[in-house]
């Protein structure tokens, strides 16, 4: 009992001047860095935000660079939701994107499934797909597509760019899900099928519930993905009232002056829909991320 | 006991008559994959197949008409045209700069997030959000901040006297590339580093616990224990990231449109400005096809070298 204490006394008398002191040291300079990453990563956002709620002619004069602002206004929105198309992008924007989830969620399963418990010819095909894939430039894709679209009517509608973002989302979707069906042993399965039950019930009550996590993921990298996407949209969405978010906000800087007012307000909606999904879902995302990995 | 003895009854009657075997396994398996194979015929098969064929063609994006020419378009990009090979460099730097500047602010944020500190996973998921965020959120709120009357860092400058005048980042030719460089990485930094915190989890502690014992100090910690780890997903995300920035076309017609005068017209601009302000379809997609092919043979010459897939080993 006695030499313990003895041990520990020693211990901190000779520790407080050398590596003690050290330690303490180096534990601030983590946070210090942690502080600096945080900034770096909240401060455009902050600005921005920030901005989106001044007055055009505060803008134009204040050049004190004050972290918050003096006055309030909520203008910008007000016009941006009354007197642009702005409602209407977002409108094409949502129904453009669940759709993709959910063209992606059921392809990515059904191959995910189907390449980990049976042997079925093509997963080589699927493979080497997934693996070029990676490679491909998007125009490559939606150059020819625009004229493909084009002369089968999908140009200017959902459906068609539902499809031409699928198949930027597909492959990696399908290498998840695939990875993902891996590590859910198939013996639980097995054991339901020597019970009676059908594949099809094994399925649905078994593996389906086990890969939530997985299905997480992909359905959050496919809304992302849809949601991001600006290539695809400005080449196949033509019409001024078919555009989606991205190409749409575009061309509010195009008229002859940027409308600030517009574009700031508009970008401080657009990143609502993903702040949200990170504050939802922070640990299945990096559970997801942990998978590709 | 009971469901032990009727899963093995259940065993034993699937033997006898019913139970999935290989052949009717293939039958569905195919059946299954149908739709999978159906959409990614349409939607990547069809396109891709579409576009090398047409890259022999003299052809309109408006108007169909259709000439045969041959190798016509790729001798014209490779020998002709100076623009081709003056936009390749470009995109090479734009690439290489973007992963470049990904791969160092990621490798050290994620070993800052992978300690455990007072208010880490707040930071994490702060880390996470620009990947999330679309292109037009992070082109537009660059286009504010180096906005060259009212964006903060050109006011800073001149305040700090670094600058005299306004700074026009999109707008000055040798600031314009740059600052693309950095506007992208914000953005995908996160994804590098959300890839390096995942592999640094992997690390087991009694690694870091044996080096300390033999006394290492946190440099040779990082140059032997955590270096070694991170190799192959360096490599990897390295040719990944390096590929997809390469092919990166949103966020440089966002901000700058290729210019001012050229300056960050990198190839997929330049063959998006051949398809819609030239409208040579035939000679893009030849363009698009060479890319393509570049990509692919240094992907797989990257692949033969390093063998990143062999060092990730999980």
């Amino acid at each position: 009992m006695r030499r313990s204490k003895d041990w520990r006394a020693m211990l901190s008398t000779s520790s407080n001047t050398n590596w003690q002191r050290r330690a303490r040291l180096k534990r601030y300079a983590l946070y210090a860095f942690m502080i600096f990453i945080a900034i770096f990563y909240s401060f455009p956002i902050y600005w921005i935000a920030k901005s989106s709620f001044q007055s055009l002619e505060a803008l134009f004069s204040d050049r004190s660079l004050l972290f918050v602002p003096n006055e309030i206004t909520i203008n910008h929105f007000e016009t941006l939701f009354f007197e642009s198309q702005f409602p209407n992008f977002y409108f094409n924007s949502l129904v453009v994107a669940f759709g993709v989830v959910l063209v992606t969620l059921v392809v990515s399963v059904l191959a995910g499934y189907t390449l980990t418990r049976m042997d079925v010819p093509g997963k080589r095909t699927i493979a080497n797909v997934t693996i070029i894939s990676y490679m491909y430039p998007p125009l490559l894709l939606v150059i020819p597509m625009f004229l493909l679209w084009f002369s089968v009517g999908l140009i200017n509608t959902h459906i068609g760019l539902i499809f031409a973002q699928s198949a930027l989302t597909i492959p990696f979707s399908i290498w998840l899900m695939w990875q993902f069906f891996q590590t859910i042993p198939i013996r639980l399965e097995e054991s339901a099928w020597m019970q009676g039950a059908s594949r099809f019930r094994a399925f649905i009550t078994i593996a389906l519930p086990m890969a939530k996590p997985g299905l997480i993921a992909v359905a959050i990298f496919a809304f992302a993905t849809s949601w991001n996407d600006f290539t695809m949209a400005n080449i196949l969405m033509q019409e001024p009232s078919m555009r989606t978010l991205p190409v749409g906000v575009l061309f509010f800087t195009e008229q002859f002056n940027t409308d600030w007012g517009l574009v700031l307000s508009a970008t401080v909606l657009i990143a609502v829909p993903p702040f949200l999904l990170v504050y939802f879902l922070q640990t299945y995302l990096l559970r997801g991320f942990r998978m590709t990995t | 006991m009971k469901s032990l003895s009727s899963a093995l009854s259940g065993f034993v009657n699937r033997f006898s008559n019913d139970q999935p075997d290989r052949r009717s396994d293939v039958i569905i398996g195919s059946l299954l994959l149908l739709p999978v194979f159906i959409l990614l015929f349409f939607v990547i098969f069809i396109p891709i197949s579409w576009a090398v064929y047409t890259s022999f063609f003299e052809q309109s994006t408006i108007t169909r008409t259709k000439t045969f020419i041959g190798l016509g378009n790729y001798a014209e990009l490779l020998f002709r045209d100076a623009e081709f090979w003056a936009s390749l460099g470009r995109s090479l730097y734009f690439a290489l700069g973007s992963t470049v500047l990904q791969l160092l602010l990621a490798i050290p944020t994620a070993i800052i997030l992978n300690k455990k500190l007072k208010g880490i996973v707040a930071v994490r998921a702060l880390a996470l959000l620009p990947y999330l965020l679309p292109t037009i959120v992070v082109g537009m709120t660059f286009l504010w901040l180096l906005h060259p009357e009212l964006g903060v860092f050109s006011n800073l400058a001149q305040m700090s006297g670094l600058s005299s005048g306004p700074v026009n980042f999109f707008g000055n030719q040798q600031l314009a590339m740059p600052a693309l460089i950095v506007a992208n990485s914000w953005k995908y930094t996160s994804f590098m580093t959300m890839i390096f915190l995942a592999r640094l989890q992997s690390i087991p502690d009694r690694h870091y616990e044996a080096a300390k014992m033999c006394g290492a100090n946190t440099y040779e910690l990082f140059r032997d224990v955590t270096l070694p780890y991170l190799r192959g997903v360096i490599l990897l995300a390295f040719l990944l990231r390096g590929i997809w920035m390469f092919n990166k076309f949103d966020i440089i017609w966002i901000l700058t449109r290729g210019g001012p005068a050229r300056a960050t017209r990198t190839l997929p601009v330049y063959i998006y400005e051949i398809s819609f302000s030239d409208y040579h379809m035939g000679k893009a997609l030849a363009a698009s096809t060479l890319l393509f092919i570049f990509l692919l043979v240094s992907g797989i010459a990257y692949i033969r070298f390093f063998k990143p897939s062999e060092e990730v080993a999980a």
